[in-house]
């Protein structure tokens, strides 16, 4: 092989890439829209902080009682979502059209005889309207059991209450002490606490995955380098059609150096890509990759060799220009979707994560989340890494056999 | 006019045709991701639910092995959990490593502390990597531990008297019950007639207290959309993810669809029989309706095509109101094709619409809700999102499909669907015309 | 059947078609020849109404281009010089789309593709796509197309570009026929011969502007009826022989370039004896000799001081 004539020829694909604005749409404009618009659609995934602020509304007649302003103060400036009061009743209808209508992610109604009912000890009832098949939903339901268990118990237990009680009766309390509840409520003795195994970073940062944008970031990198590269293949075929690949069989003294000068092209373009966009999710979304530098670099040149090697395989075994942009398309959206790039795999059925972690995909997408969360090097990453490589080989060998193939006629 | 318009389109569509391979590009591309979809999320021919059950390790040496048995086995019987047991070392590993999503760590002498009144500390261990399924575990767990702590703040609030044996001086009770002497403590009860007669007390005190907790005096009835939908007479309301995910696809390549015939406008300057065509008896207006309506044809017969595919395959309900659906899928044909008619003229080169129509669409794939609900978008974005046309196609589709609604429901989006439609082509036909006039319409 | 009377055509700054003037009569085949860029497919695009003119007025089959359009659009047929055809679609459905585009419909749509078809020698590859044709058989289908709706005027816009000998006779053969059956015909071309063979008039335009007008005896009169004769001979040497072929009947003006002599002579055939004799008398051999007729390349030369092909 001549390292001169290679160079040549990455040299003239770099140009035809860089002659083409167009191409830095699909190069870095979409894949930091998609970065940025799709992490924030996947919200936050740490307990605190949120992308969206939907509506939480709550119907009844002011005064209230005491106990739905209990119930209410804890969701008042939640994080998740807007709690907004109206000093008027609703019907059930009403409460149902705004949930249908998506005006609203939750509507409690508060009846007009509560505070009676509850004062006569009728158990009134509190509706609440959501719907199971939305987040956003299911946010406000979740906030508003947890506010409810507290003010329900706290309501619950008056009628335990009874200051003239005999002092044989075990059942009744002479009183209910507001202070010590509410302290003990804020304060519990029985607590929860949640950690998240991640490697400490440094003192403040530990290294887990929860934000959202931890994941797109990395995946929509990695799938716009796959889909530039695939989609590439027509280059291959146009230069097939046009001629001057035969052309440049006459010029080129081995098929070695022509099939090496296109894979290393689309390496430059990938791995050019790559730093951009990572350098530009490290920036903006303040992304951490981990304490391992070397594994972050061989797991980007070892995905940026597979798409190239696609991409050249599909080059070759297409035979218009229009096949290898839908087969590009086909393979450039599957992958990926497959692969979990476009949700994480820990959210379908076992099989299909094995099928995910089996795809060039799923094993780039995994180390990601593993350095970023986990803090892993070289070492713990190695089985998805051989991965890649096997695919490297796969891909690779299977283009430079059609490519000679094509080339011999 | 009417002839040469119907030339055109006649022509256009023959082309169309001819370029089968195009079209199954964007028939089958939707029903592909729509298969991985329903194999990764369940739903329709593929079951109720694709997520699997949440690996969950618990570590508690010295609970009971009677206790032991009855949580692992309660947990694992709930179907969310696939429940082991194992040490912290190894509980620890197993989280870090990602083959379980969380630990629940029982702290050594937990029913002893319980009981005594010492403070303790349940400890959830998550594996950094597992957004969702530990947030699972995180979430049922805070449930049930607010239930239990609104409940022991209760209880010391009505009778703060008594304390916990611990506290009372009474941990040789407690030591007798877990340290392994039932005996001892069955003698204190003989024994000593107060301490028995208080213990009898606090036992009554807490049926009692748990008895009034089970009739609570507030209660909060939940009214799930399903369940109202479905009480309404039938099961319009769909679990189906196809139903979200087939009409959002089959939208997003509709969108595809559009811009590549506005592209032809492009094609046709650059092979000069746009030129052809305007030295014939043809205006730039009938030339540009001619466009519109192959792609509204078009675009019409890819969405009835992929929405009835969808019911064949994946089991859309696609046949409760037909007529509403074949008007909801020519309005927002209509509407991308006035859009992406627009869109081309207003750039030069078929290279420059090529750039434009690929951030257009999508950007308003995603503004517009067809990869994920809109509403799950921050409020700005939701906003921006109701100005796109393939949000008011997604939104009609999905009350059709999803909720089972009727004509009546989807027709103020139809009407928007059109108003954008008429606005598009009224601008598609001013620029073609401007440009005509200028000499750089060909 | 054409007026074009001060016709001006400017992008901006840049004058594409100055001041031009002529005129086409019915039946009449009129050539508009010139190099690439000369302004001959600006001047069919504004008579053809794809461009609106800066100045001036043109009339085509009693048409005013900028008043009355589509009175135009309907009476001509447009060749152009790219091959604008659809060429995913057969040669039927491209002239089927053509001729209904125009109106036609029914059993006279058909009867009209065949005709065509028969016509361009293409009724056996009527189902085939266009993009499998060769350049000769596109060019013909490209003909056909403009005349499907029988327009009372031709454009041809180099309609014989990029193609094989035989091809362009096949077309140029079949535009004699429609001319000869009546049909008023502008073409333009860069293609001298093809002027020369076909055209009644023409009419030569350079750089917008109309350098000469006139059937192809007129315009090589205007350069004079003299051969030129070319041969090698020394500079030092070009007084002596002026001084001998001034003697000589027939002979003319004596120039050097390029290191040939250049002699203008009524008859170049009659005078090379006397030059052989004279070059042989000094002792000179003769390695280049050319006797150049005159004709159209000779005049554009003339008129635009650049070769047609530049």
């Amino acid at each position: 092989m001549n390292p001169r004539l290679i160079a040549t020829v990455v040299g003239l694909r770099l140009r035809r890439v860089a002659a083409d604005r167009a191409n830095l749409i699909w190069l870095i404009l979409m894949p930091l829209v998609f970065s940025y618009l799709m992490g924030m659609l996947m919200g936050n995934w740490s307990a605190t902080g949120s992308a969206s602020k939907p509506t939480f509304i709550v119907f009844g007649l002011e005064p209230a009682t005491e106990a739905v302003t209990a119930l209410l103060a804890p969701l008042a400036d939640h994080p998740d979502f807007e709690l907004v009061r109206r000093d008027t009743t609703a019907t059930p209808e009403r409460a149902r059209s705004l949930l249908e209508d998506r005006v609203v992610a939750g509507a409690l109604l508060v009846g007009p005889g509560f505070a009676d009912s509850l004062r006569a000890g009728l158990a009134p009832t509190l509706d609440f309207y959501h719907d199971s098949d939305r987040t956003s939903s299911q946010r406000v339901r979740q906030a508003l059991e947890a506010a409810y268990a507290a003010t329900a118990v706290r309501a619950t237990v008056q009628s335990l209450v009874d200051p003239a009680a005999a002092p044989e009766d075990p059942g009744k309390a002479a009183a209910f002490d507001a202070a010590t509840y509410d302290s003990l409520v804020a304060h519990p003795r029985v607590r929860l606490a949640v950690t998240s195994l991640g490697r400490n970073r440094t003192a403040d940062l530990t290294l887990t995955l929860t934000d959202s944008r931890q994941h797109s970031g990395p995946s929509y990198t990695l799938m716009f380098i796959l889909m530039f590269l695939l989609m590439s293949a027509k280059d291959l075929v146009l230069e097939r059609r046009q001629r001057t690949l035969d052309r440049l069989r006459l010029a080129w003294p081995t098929t070695a150096d022509l099939v090496a000068g296109f894979f290393l092209a689309g390496m430059v373009v990938g791995l050019l890509q790559a730093a951009l966009l990572l350098g530009f999710n490290a920036v903006l979304f303040r992304l951490d990759y981990g304490p391992s530098p070397a594994c972050l670099a061989l797991v980007v040149v070892l995905f940026v060799a597979v798409s190239s090697a696609a991409g050249l395989l599909l080059g070759t075994l297409s035979r218009t220009g229009g096949q290898a942009d839908g087969l590009g398309m086909v393979f450039g959206l599957a992958l990926p979707a497959l692969g979990g790039l476009w949700w994480p795999l820990e959210i379908v059925p076992d099989v299909m994560q094995r099928i995910g972690r089996s795809l060039p995909t799923g094993q780039a997408i995994t180390v990601f989340h593993d350095m970023i969360g986990r803090g892993w090097g070289l070492a713990e990453t190695a089985p998805m890494l051989w991965g890649l490589a096997a695919w490297l080989a796969i891909l690779l060998g299977l283009a430079v056999y059609f490519f000679r193939r094509e080339i011999r006629g | 006019m009417i002839r040469g318009l119907g030339a055109l389109v006649r022509k256009d569509l023959l082309r169309q045709l001819k370029d089968a391979k195009g079209f199954a590009i964007y028939m089958c591309v939707p029903l592909l991701l729509t298969f991985i979809m329903g194999i990764s999320f369940g739903g329709g021919v593929f079951g109720e639910s694709g997520i699997s059950a949440v690996p969950l390790v618990i570590c508690g040496g010295d609970l009971p092995s009677v206790l032991e048995d009855r949580l692992a086995q309660g947990l694992q019987e709930s179907g969310f959990f696939q429940v082991t047991w194992a040490d912290t070392a190894e509980a620890a590993r197993l989280v870090s490593r990602g083959d379980a999503s969380a630990a629940l760590v029982l702290p050594d002498g937990l029913l002893r502390d319980f009981f005594s009144g010492r403070a303790v500390e349940v400890q959830l261990w998550k594996d950094p990597n597992s957004a969702v399924k530990a947030g699972i575990v995180e979430s049922i767990l805070a449930g049930v531990m607010r239930q239990y702590q609104a409940g022991e703040a209760a209880y010391r609030a009505l009778w703060p008297e008594d304390a916990f044996p611990e506290a009372a001086g009474e941990d040789d009770a407690v030591d007798a019950l877990f340290g392994g002497e039932p005996d001892r403590l069955l003698r204190s009860l003989r024994e000593d007639a107060t301490f028995g007669r208080e213990f009898l007390d606090r036992l009554e005190r807490g049926a009692v207290f748990a008895r009034t907790l089970e009739t609570p005096s507030i209660s909060l009835e939940l009214h799930d959309r399903q369940d109202w939908e479905a009480a309404q007479g039938d099961a319009r309301q769909s679990r189906n993810l196809h139903d979200y995910f087939l009409p959002a696809f089959a939208v997003f390549f509709m969108m595809f669809s559009a811009a590549a015939m506005a592209r032809e406008l492009h094609r046709e300057r650059e092979t000069r029989t746009l030129a052809r065509l305007l030295t014939g008896p043809v205006t730039v207006g009938t030339v540009a309706l001619g466009k519109w309506l192959t792609a509204v044809i078009m675009c019409s017969l890819q969405l009835l095509v992929l929405l009835a595919c969808g019911g064949l395959l994946f089991q859309l309900r696609v046949g409760s109101a037909p007529v509403a659906l074949l008007f909801v899928s020519v309005a927002a044909a209509a509407a991308a094709a006035s859009v992406y008619l627009a869109l081309g003229l207003v750039v030069r080169t078929e290279k420059a619409m090529d750039a434009l129509t690929t951030v257009f669409t999508l950007t308003c794939g995603m503004l517009g809700g067809n990869f994920f609900p809109v509403e799950f978008m921050p409020p700005a974005l939701h906003y921006a999102g109701l100005v796109t046309f393939n949000y008011w196609a997604n939104r009609a589709f999905s009350d059709l499909i999803t909720r089972g609604e009727g004509l009546a429901s989807v027709t103020p989006a139809i009407v928007v669907l059109w108003t954008i439609a008429v606005v598009g082509l009224v601008l598609a036909i001013a620029i073609f015309t401007v440009r005509q006039r200028k000499g750089v319409a060909a | 059947m054409i007026e074009v009377h001060e016709l001006v055509k400017t992008y901006g700054a840049k004058v594409a078609v100055n001041r031009l003037s002529f005129a086409v009569a019915e039946g009449e085949l009129f050539g508009l020849l010139g190099p690439n860029g000369a302004g001959k497919t600006t001047t069919i695009s504004v008579l053809s109404t794809l461009l609106p003119a800066s100045g001036g007025r043109a009339v085509v089959a009693g048409c005013d281009v900028a008043r009355d359009p589509q009175g135009v659009r309907e009476r001509i047929g447009v060749v152009p010089q790219e091959i604008a055809l659809y060429e995913d679609l057969s040669a039927r459905d491209n002239l089927l789309f053509w001729g209904r585009l125009y109106g036609l419909g029914g059993p006279d749509l058909k009867r009209r593709v065949e005709e065509m078809l028969e016509a361009v020698e293409l009724a056996e590859h009527a189902r085939q796509r266009v993009g499998s044709f060769s350049g000769g058989m596109k060019r013909r289908l490209n003909l056909a197309a403009g005349l499907m709706h029988g327009p009372q005027v031709l454009f041809l816009d180099e309609p014989t570009v990029g193609i094989d000998a035989q091809a362009r006779k096949k077309i140029l053969d079949l535009i004699r026929r429609l001319n000869a059956d009546g049909l008023t015909i502008l073409y333009t071309t860069h293609y001298l011969e093809e002027a020369e063979q076909l055209c009644h008039r023409i009419g030569v335009i350079d750089r917008g502007e109309l350098a000469a007008l006139g059937d192809k005896e007129d315009l090589i009169r205007q350069i004079g009826d003299e051969d030129t004769i070319r041969f090698d001979l020394p500079e030092s040497l070009l007084p002596e022989f002026a001084e001998a072929a001034a003697r000589w009947p027939g002979a003319g003006a004596v120039s050097h370039a390029r290191g040939l002599a250049q002699l203008r002579a009524a008859d170049g055939a009659r005078i090379l004896p006397e030059i052989q004799s004279w070059l042989a008398a000094r002792g000179q051999s003769l390695a280049h000799l050319e006797v150049e007729r005159p004709n159209l390349e000779t005049l554009y030369l003339n008129l635009t001081g650049r070769a047609l092909r530049e």
